[in-house]
């Protein structure tokens, strides 16, 4: 087997049990560790996909920040007693069930359908060198296509920041 | 090209990661639980995009991009959602989802 064959189904393996764990976890505290490992799976797959830049990009906004900010969250909400009772609602197993029905549905639509466009495209060489110019150049090159789109996350970022302070900070007495 | 890797096997991947996330947001008792499934949803079809991208059209970065875009909203919304949290918390003590019921008639 291939070397990236193999890691595909290494990595696979990890992000499934990961998730698994996240959604299981007794503790929320491991639950987000757990999402960690996930997400760093994830990047490694972004990676066998020749997308370097958005597995760069997924290990430092997710595993570097918003894993931290997690983690925070879950430090100042900690509640006494959460460790005996279940973490899991009584919509536990209809829960589970649905999202076994959204599996099952997905993995037999996928099954039946033949995506022609893929095996035509998937012979043709593709751009097997690095995407950090070319993606550069798509966000802020001359004639940028992306450029709108660009700005306008980066005043919804700003907007959520600013409104992130508002909403956490304490009512002045 | 992966061998013997398919974009099939991306999506089906994706399927579970993100069934999974629906999950564990619609049974978590936790609201940062919640959040956390929720970012592992957003996952999923990141990489659904990234797969397409790679598989139906490798010379265009279409998916690449969308899913730059979908990262950034993700952090935007943790930002805000883990607010509503902390502010929740202060307020009523807990951050239990069925805790959270003054809409509920």
């Amino acid at each position: 087997m291939a070397l990236t064959t193999t890691l595909f189904y290494i990595t696979a393996a990890i992000a499934l049990f990961g998730a698994v764990r996240v959604v299981s976890a007794q503790y929320i505290f491991r639950s987000a560790l757990w999402l960690a490992v996930t997400l760093a799976a994830l990047a490694v797959q972004f990676l066998l996909l020749h997308a370097e830049f958005v597995a760069v990009v997924q290990i430092m906004v997710y595993v570097g920040a918003v894993i931290i900010l997690l983690i925070f969250a879950v430090m100042l909400t900690a509640q006494m007693g959460d460790a005996h009772i279940s973490q899991v609602n009584r919509l536990g197993v209809p829960a589970a069930l649905g999202a076994g029905a959204v599996f099952y549905g997905l993995y037999k639509c996928l099954g039946a359908t033949k995506f022609a466009a893929a095996e035509a495209a998937a012979t043709g060489s593709g751009a097997e060198q690095g995407n950090l110019q070319a993606i550069g150049s798509l966000l802020l090159g001359k004639d940028a296509p992306y450029v709108y789109p660009f700005e306008i996350i980066a005043l919804i970022l700003f907007t959520a920041l600013v409104g992130a302070v508002l909403i956490a900070r304490k009512d002045p007495e | 090209m992966i061998p013997g890797i398919s974009l099939q096997h991306f999506l089906i991947l994706s399927a579970a990661l993100f069934s999974i996330g629906l999950f564990g947001v619609v049974s978590r008792r936790n609201a940062v639980g919640v959040l956390m499934s929720l970012e592992l949803m957003l996952n999923a079809v990141n990489l659904n995009l990234i797969a397409f991208n790679r598989y139906v059209h490798p010379a265009a970065y279409t998916g690449q991009m969308f899913t730059l875009f979908t990262i950034t909203i993700a952090a935007a919304e943790a930002t805000v959602g883990l607010a509503l949290v902390v502010s929740i918390f202060r307020a009523r003590r807990s951050v239990r989802v069925e805790d959270v019921d003054l809409l509920k008639g």
